[in-house]
């Protein structure tokens, strides 16, 4: 009988003790979540007004900084506006009108000899500094082609090394998608001789996250060239990768980000075709969105979405835009300094622009641009 | 006898999940603040018929070229109140390709608010108030999309 008492009081002793665990979890779990302390709050700095006729604001599409040059690309009006964010001088560049006929996302970044590399759904040319084409670099049809390179998003956008000669591209072996799990078997980056036209895949995969599970439209990823270095991020994945450009040397970084509570969920992959489903889920899971590098503060900024909810329990339904936006400021070493909490959210934050005072959020009005610089406080 | 008890419960609440399922899909649950969304938009209650295209335009891919021509075909002579946040080129092209239609503008905030969150452009049908159908503009639905506009 004293045995059996004995074994009863060190099973409810172990069951207190277990419970005692499990209240501590749950309640490290809240302060993580709930502590906002870290949070930087921003505070506007200062502003500047660029004006644009109604044309050129209704039609802003892709923005690409180089320095203090801000490259402003309005594909419907086959239009580049380049504003120095210094001096506020604007210059119009009207393009050719071969690339105006080319429909879909344009992009653009500079190449050597102030002449710049503009892409067109997949067809890219470059151009002087007047909208005349000087070459015709890659021209294709991701509509009909089984593999292209394109842009695609924003945030994989074309660089340039000026160094090598190089444009470097978004390489995508299956335009239309067809088999979701199979993203990982293709390199997701070539590499773009412009002397010659000849690409080359480099041996940049998906990360290994993507061949355990299906996350539907939580595929994108945002890239960056920074000297020599191409730094990758992946919407559901907590890694940064780089990838030598002379080398081809790898390597990967965690990242240190207490406001992800947790792991994205993957999407159900019977519900592959069901575009809402899959949109539902992008909208609604955490995501890393865009890095971007700072020449002037020498630091990367990584967007994150915090997981959001569409519609609550009592049927009321929620705006993204009041979704939960943190900048993180990670360092050359890819070490985050500091979590920044963006402006109001009539500002567009997308893409993030940097001036040598802190980060440019901008407002469309029907006469122009305002600009606001922002820093933390 | 307990064990025939518990499984005639799992079969019940697995019933009852696939009728959630099924209540969800035919509930039109995003649509039915339609009319509160268009009584703020317009500042006047919609009537009991109407029909609206809400053109979604923060996701890529929403509004493509195939979207904009099915509403060419299918609701040139048709009057429908087209749902667009600002963007007056895309109004214009909306003008120009179905002259009876009726644009609102709204901002995304508004048009999220109410649930009206779509990937694709949609097409909802009201007929005495309710909601008749709803469906995505998009090429594999023309067959549907004919048959509820002409119905």
């Amino acid at each position: 009988m004293d045995i059996m008492r004995g074994v009863l009081s060190i099973i409810k002793l172990f069951g207190g003790i277990a419970l005692c665990v499990l209240l501590l979890l749950i309640s490290s779990c809240d302060v993580n979540k709930f502590n906002d302390s870290k949070i930087s709050k921003s505070v506007i700095i200062d502003s500047f007004f660029v004006p644009f006729d109604s044309m050129e604001i209704n039609s802003i599409d892709f923005i690409h900084q180089s320095s203090n040059r801000l490259y402003i690309c309005h594909p419907e009006i086959s239009r580049v506006t380049m504003v120095d964010i210094n001096t506020l001088e604007k210059k119009t560049i009207q393009l050719d009108s071969t690339i105006g006929k080319c429909y879909g996302l344009m992009m653009l970044c500079e190449a050597s000899d102030n002449n710049l590399l503009i892409e067109v759904s997949g067809n890219v040319f470059l151009i002087d500094s007047t909208g005349k084409i000087l070459k015709t670099i890659i021209r294709s049809d991701w509509e009909t082609d089984p593999k292209c390179y394109m842009s695609h998003i924003f945030e994989t956008a074309l660089h340039f090394d000026k160094q090598n000669g190089y444009m470097y591209i978004r390489a995508i072996y299956d335009t239309v998608f067809k088999d979701p799990l199979a993203i990982t078997q293709y390199p997701i980056e070539g590499k773009c001789n412009i002397a010659d036209s000849q690409i080359q895949d480099l041996d940049i995969y998906y990360p290994n996250i993507y061949k355990r599970n299906y996350f539907g439209f939580l595929k994108n990823y945002s890239r960056t060239l920074v000297d020599s270095t191409l730094v990758y991020s992946f919407n559901a994945d907590n890694y940064l990768y780089t990838y030598n450009i002379y080398t081809g040397q790898k390597e990967n970084y965690k990242i240190d980000n207490p406001y992800r509570y947790r792991e994205v969920k993957p999407a159900n992959i019977k519900k592959k075709s069901n575009s809402q489903y899959l949109y539902d889920h992008f909208s609604e899971e955490p995501r890393y969105h865009w890095l971007l590098y700072d020449h002037f503060s020498k630091n990367y900024y990584l967007t994150y979405f915090n997981e959001f909810k569409i519609e609550n329990e009592d049927g009321t339904y929620n705006s993204l835009a009041d979704r939960q936006i943190i900048i993180l400021e990670i360092d050359s070493n890819f070490k985050t300094k500091r979590f920044i909490e963006p402006p109001q959210n009539h500002i567009k934050i997308f893409p993030l622009i940097f001036g040598t005072k802190g980060i440019i959020g901008r407002e469309h009005l029907p006469q122009g641009i305002k600009f606001y610089v922002f820093n933390s406080i | 006898m307990y064990s025939i008890q518990f499984s005639a419960l799992l079969v019940a609440a697995v019933f009852l999940l696939f009728g959630c399922e099924n209540t969800y899909k035919n509930n039109y649950k995003r649509e039915k603040n339609i009319r509160k969304f268009l009584e703020e938009i317009t500042k006047e209650p919609p009537s009991k018929n109407f029909d609206v295209i809400i053109i979604p335009s923060s996701f890529c891919g929403a509004c493509t070229s195939e979207t904009l021509d099915i509403i060419r075909d299918e609701f040139f002579s048709e009057k429908v109140i087209v749902i667009l946040e600002a963007n007056s080129l895309l109004s214009e092209k909306i003008k120009s390709i179905a002259p009876h239609s009726t644009i609102v503008t709204a901002e995304s905030k508004t048009i999220e608010k109410y649930g009206l969150v779509f990937v694709k452009t949609r097409y909802i049908k009201c007929r005495n108030s309710n909601i008749e159908c709803s469906l995505e503009i998009i090429e594999e639905n023309i067959p549907q999309l004919t048959a509820c506009i002409s119905k």
